[in-house]
């Protein structure tokens, strides 16, 4: 039998096992043995005859008889001792052949297998033509197999003719072929047995060798369907276990051949120990049960004792085989390790990931290390190919931790590194490869380390560092597989820097090296692209044109478009601007540049004042994309250029129906944008037709204009449209300039629903007008919200600017900074880009970075889109950094600007003459300080805000001093 | 003395030959009886005598060393289709059967193990609830724990949800192998796919393919659950594949054609 665990197809750590040693002998010679002489007791004319005068036929006939009943009950030493006694008596005549005959059979039953060789050969000797010569012949081959003379055994099994070549005889003479590396010879005696079918366990045995034969002989499909019908014949199977290695080695047969389909079928068919032991104890058991039966059928018929008490010696010695078997198998490591590691590799290489995942989980929980190494590590290998990120994560740190010597670990370790890019954590992915370059600088995945490296350092945006790693591959990896990816990333990090006058050139050596590279399409819109930065709008055009013509089918040419409609705009060529921004959608599938290239056709339709080809190309755009996450967009878009037609009904009924659609829907988060228009449109009244501008114009309510067309009861009854509907009733009144009343109705939401019923767009508003109430649990849950079930949303940089400020008022300055570096990171930072500066500038000067804090209040400040507020508070930081660094003169300087340029944001303006008032006391000019006090107590708009207490208390104690 | 179900095993039912069962007395006799009929602890039987007469006798259940009843009608049939995973096949032949075996179900040598190691697995992969209550009121105990075990988790599954989790929790262990291991995976996946638990169901169905390779029957519903399961992950290629085994093995079964219809 082979031993797995020197297949060549098998991992090291398959455990070795031991098969038993295959006994194809039966005891059923002996019950021949036994009939023949009892019925030779009872032949006519058998009579034993004294030669010694003295010894008379009826002493000889006792004899005989006591020892022959001997033999029957099995004491075989006595029937020894008996029948020698009556040759030693000189019995003689044809009974005498019997004697000489059950004299070499009690040897053998004694196991003294010389002794009854040389009996049975001189039985043969004396009786060549005797009635038993064949039993005889049988019996020498049987004791020569007995003392290991297999060769004689051979000869002597040949030389039966007859009806002495049973299927018994011809299987062990198979089998003897069979050991004697004459498998075809084997074959050639067994296929006439087998051809009769499965008749009973001995014709099993004779398939089970044909079944062993033919994977001898690699004919391993018919050795399956011999095996597989014997599998479904278990009564017929006297040893399990055979069966069970002879179908373990098939299963590897097939691995060996690579028929992983036909292995994992052999495979399936293995028994488990537990079952094997459980069959032959059934099997002992019903063994067990005959006897007794037997005995008991003995005792109530004594005329069938003899028959019986030899079915039960055949039986015995069933048993004990059976017992031997049991034991065996106890004996036996368990191979169930061996068995799963195969079927694993089986399904990794027919690609069934999952099921090879099952069974290497199954074999991480066993005990042997060598099969846990092999699980952990293949583990991480499938779970990356299955795309399961942090599942092989979890195993390379398991795999790592127990086996930190494995031969693997570098690949481990590699792929480690591979999984945490694939989840966008770049920084921890460079620390891996960074380890593992440490590790091995020149190992196999140097290079690859490197190119990783350096692409996680570009992911993250630091093209400076990136730049140096790319050129650190190249230094080293001169001709590495990625050269050319790694040549253009160079040329991408210029561009992304905005360093396109070394893009550009960068790019150009990539299209003359590269020609048709893989990147060569891309290559040729960057250029486009930095033509574009460089205001060479006309070369923009032309190149976009040559760029279309060449890649007609490329995922790029939405963008390529796009960018000519950007230069087309430049060169104010607007229609034709129109008709690259609608290529621009109709060709491509990313949702950005659709969005983009829709809204800037848009906008140069508008300048046009094309507002039908506008309103026509947005029912396009909604006709062929209408679950598109700009489409709401769009029908706000659409919704306006009707008005612009003139057609203000017809644009309210559209509104309505429209909004009907979404209104329920919370994952819609520009519903908002269009119920703000439909306010806007119910806000004013309709403009009166020429004919009747004479008359008197009838009474117009918004409010009820409004309810038409937003009718509660035509909408589903849910939070979510409730509240919409209440949004729409604030926004009427805060476009009817009634803000009190708005923000009442505003503040109504808030307190009514729960985050969970809201949509992104109201979740952000709510959340910001709870923080300004300074309301920040109940702000924060809105905020929380609106991060975790709207990932996506544009709105998400309200979530983290919200966040961030709510930190940053409770004095967690470098909680703050993290939200608000994760609202530009993460969300982009689109609506509330000026808040989250601002309020990084106000947590860095509460960390301290006096210089970083006042770069970025620098940025604020001179930000002209975001005049405002901010700018004053922006300057007034700026005097708080420089009285920070104890510039006293130079704070005073901002804190007046705030509030000789800055007189509208009164709240800023009373900090600021405080602050003002600090410094000249700390200049020693503390006269200068109450006059701006005394200034700034002049100011009534300043009356309302808790600087007015202090600054009248400062005033009111120098005059008492 | 309860009545007990009085049957009678006839030449017409059993496809005329010569004797159906063959009782082995304790004593060593055997009776061929060409039809049988139980009444309480007794056995009523007919049998040919040598002049082709036929002849009454009675034994006493209690003296009854076994009885080698004959192969029961359609029962291989039966097996070729569990061993093709046709469950509503098997179950239309069991039945049949179940009536037929319960009756002798206490005595040596019965063939209720045998009808119930079909039945059982055919009612958990396409058997209704009225099934399920039918089997559970009659049901005795077949000297086979596992398939007792199997058993109870299926009545379990129907009347006890909660009971039934725990049951699962406590069968399907890693690398189990027996069938009340296999119907616990089943009912782990299900809930793992409504709980959209992807990881969870993909894994608890292949279990029930992986270490219970003997339970056909099942398999075609845990392939199907398995593909379900990798659709919801997002893995068409692995469902692809899997869907490729089903087809092989299992072709002309109702789960086929649900997971062939789920990936056109």
């Amino acid at each position: 039998m082979a031993n797995p665990r020197n297949h060549t197809a098998c991992s090291p750590c398959a455990p070795l096992l031991q098969w038993p040693q295959v006994h194809w002998q039966r005891p059923l010679f002996l019950v021949l043995l036994v009939l023949w002489v009892a019925g030779m007791l009872f032949l006519p004319g058998a009579r034993l005859l004294a030669q010694n005068p003295q010894t008379s036929e009826a002493k000889l006939n006792e004899v005989y008889a006591v020892a022959m009943g001997a033999f029957a009950k099995g004491e075989f030493q006595l029937a020894v001792e008996g029948l020698q006694q009556m040759l030693a008596l000189g019995a003689s005549g044809p009974g005498l052949e019997s004697v000489h005959f059950s004299v070499a059979a009690a040897f053998y039953n004694l196991k003294d297998y010389q002794k009854a060789k040389d009996k049975f050969e001189a039985y043969k000797k004396l009786y060549p033509n005797g009635s038993k010569a064949g039993d005889a012949q049988l019996a020498i081959a049987q004791c020569q197999l007995a003392l290991g003379d297999k060769e004689g055994a051979a000869a002597s099994f040949a030389s039966l003719s007859g009806a002495s070549q049973t299927e018994q005889v011809l299987l062990m003479r198979a089998s003897l072929l069979k050991e004697a590396g004459k498998p075809d010879e084997a074959m050639a005696l067994l296929e006439p047995v087998f051809q009769t079918g499965l008749k009973s366990p001995l014709f099993a045995d004779a398939a089970m060798m044909v079944a062993s034969t033919e994977v001898a002989r690699g004919n391993l499909d018919r050795s399956w369907k011999i095996l597989a019908s014997l599998h479904g014949r278990p009564d017929l199977i006297e040893d399990p276990l055979q069966l069970n290695s002879l179908t373990f080695e098939l299963g590897d047969a097939f691995f060996g051949a690579k028929e992983y389909r036909s292995a994992l079928k052999a495979y399936a068919l293995v028994r488990q120990r537990d079952e094997l032991l459980a069959v032959g104890r059934s099997r002992l058991l019903a063994i067990s049960k005959k006897v007794d039966f037997n005995i008991a059928v003995a005792k109530s018929d004594p005329s069938r004792v003899v028959e019986l008490i030899a079915t039960n010696n055949r039986l015995k010695a069933m048993f004990e085989e059976g017992k031997q078997a049991l034991e065996g198998i106890e004996k036996a490591p368990s191979a169930v390790g061996a068995l799963r590691m195969r079927q694993a590799r089986c399904f990794q290489e027919i690609g069934r990931l999952w099921e090879a995942v099952v069974l290497f989980e199954y074999l991480r929980q066993g005990g042997e290390p060598e099969a846990r190494e092999a699980a952990l590590y293949s583990l991480a290998i499938f779970h990356a190919e299955l795309g399961n990120a942090q599942e092989a994560l979890e195993a390379i740190a398991a795999f790592e931790k127990e086996f930190p010597k494995s031969t693997q670990l570098q690949t481990a370790i590699f792929i480690q590194g591979t999984q945490l890019l694939v989840k966008e954590e770049f920084t921890a992915a460079i620390g891996v490869f960074a380890k593992l370059l440490k590790m091995a600088p020149s190992g196999p995945h140097a290079e690859a380390s490197q190119f990783f490296t350096a692409n996680a350092l570009f992911s993250l945006g630091k093209y400076q560092d990136a730049l140096e790693a790319y050129a650190g591959y190249v230094k080293k990896h001169g001709k590495g597989e990625n050269l050319e990816e790694v040549i253009y990333r160079i040329a991408l990090c210029h561009f992304f820097s905005g360093d396109y006058a070394k893009a550009h050139p960068a790019l150009e050596a990539y299209l003359d090296k590269y020609g048709d590279g893989l990147f060569s399409a891309d290559a040729s819109y960057r250029v486009a692209s930095c033509y574009q930065a460089a205001k060479r709008h006309d070369d923009v055009i032309q190149k976009c044109d040559a760029w279309a013509a060449k890649n007609p089918n490329s995922a790029l040419l939405g963008e390529v478009f796009a960018l000519q409609g950007d230069a087309l705009v430049a060169k104010e060529r607007r229609d034709d601007a129109v008709v690259a921004y609608r290529r621009a959608v109709e060709n491509t599938s990313n949702e950005d540049v659709v969005g983009y290239a829709l809204f800037e056709a848009n906008k140069q339709l508008q300048r046009l004042g094309k507002w039908a080809e506008s309103a026509s190309m947005f029912r396009e755009f909604l006709a062929a994309r209408p679950e598109h996450p700009a489409a709401v967009s769009a029908m706000y878009w659409l919704s306006k250029a009707m008005v612009k037609e003139g057609k203000l009904s017809e644009a309210k009924e559209y509104l309505s129906e429209q909004i009907a659609k979404f209104i329920s829907d919370r994952q819609r988060d520009a519903v908002e944008q269009l119920i703000t228009l439909m306010a806007q449109f119910c806000s004013k009244r309709p403009e009166q037709p020429n004919s009747v501008i004479s008359e008197p114009p009838a009474a117009y309510d918004a409010t009820v204009e409004l309810r038409k067309y937003l009718d509660a009861g035509k909408f589903p009854d849910s939070a979510i449209s409730s509240a919409r509907i209440m949004f729409a009733e604030a926004e009427l009144l805060r476009l009817l300039r009634r803000p009190e009343q708005a923000v009442l109705k505003f503040d109504a939401i808030c307190e009514q629903f729960n985050p969970k019923d809201l949509g992104a767009a109201l979740l952000a508003q709510c959340g910001d007008r709870l923080l300004e109430r300074g309301m920040r649990k109940d702000a924060e849950k809105f905020y929380r919200a609106l991060a975790s079930e709207f990932p996506k949303s544009e709105l998400l940089d309200y979530s983290y600017n919200g966040l961030g400020q709510i930190a940053l008022l409770e004095g967690k300055a470098a909680e703050a900074i993290s939200f608000f570096e994760m609202a530009v990171d993460k969300a982009g930072a689109t609506s509330k880009l000026r808040e989250v500066t601002h309020g990084k500038a106000k947590a860095l000067l509460l960390l301290g970075k006096l210089e970083e804090a006042k770069t970025v209040f620098e940025q604020v400040a001179s930000t002209r889109e975001w005049r405002g507020e901010c700018t004053a508070e922006a300057v007034f930081y700026l005097g708080e950094v420089a009285f920070a660094k104890g510039d006293i003169s130079g704070a005073v300087q901002y804190f007046q600007r705030v509030f000789v340029a800055y007189q509208r944001y009164s709240k800023v303006v009373a900090k600021a003459y405080l602050r003002a008032a600090d410094c000249f006391e700390k200049l020693g000019e503390p006269e200068k300080g109450f006059a701006h006090l005394r200034e700034m107590i002049s100011k009534e708009k300043l009356a309302a805000f808790p600087e007015m207490e202090s600054a009248k208390k400062r005033i009111g104690s120098e005059a008492q001093r | 003395m309860r009545c007990r179900l009085s049957l009678i095993f006839s030449l017409s039912l059993l496809g005329g030959s010569l004797f159906a069962q063959e009782i082995v007395m304790k004593d060593g006799t055997m009776h061929k009886a060409t039809e049988m009929r139980r009444e309480g602890q007794f056995i009523f039987y007919k049998t040919l005598a040598p002049n082709t007469s036929v002849t009454e006798g009675v034994v006493a259940v209690a003296q009854i060393q076994s009885i080698v009843f004959p192969e029961l009608e359609g029962f291989a049939e039966a097996r070729v289709a569990a061993a093709r995973g046709h469950a509503l096949k098997v179950l239309r032949i069991t039945e049949g059967l179940v009536p037929l075996v319960r009756v002798h179900a206490d005595l040596p040598g019965n063939q209720w193990p045998d009808v119930m190691r079909l039945h059982v697995p055919a009612l958990v992969a396409g058997g209704n609830s009225e099934a399920v209550s039918a089997l559970q009121k009659q049901w005795v105990s077949t000297a086979d724990t596992d398939l007792d075990n199997a058993a109870k988790v299926l009545f379990l599954n129907k009347s006890d949800p909660e009971k039934a989790g725990l049951a699962w929790a406590a069968l399907a262990k890693p690398g189990a192998s027996s069938l009340g291991a296999a119907i616990s995976w089943l009912g782990i996946g299900q809930q793992a796919l409504e709980s959209k638990k992807w990881g969870l169901a993909i894994r608890s169905f292949l279990s029930v393919e992986l270490f219970v390779p003997a339970q056909r029957l099942l398999h075609p519903s845990a392939l199907l659950g398995a593909i379900r399961g990798m659709l919801g992950a997002g893995d068409e290629v692995q469902a692809r594949r899997l869907l490729v085994e089903l087809k092989s093995e299992y072709p002309d079964t109702p789960e086929y054609e649900s997971a062939a219809g789920l990936l056109p």
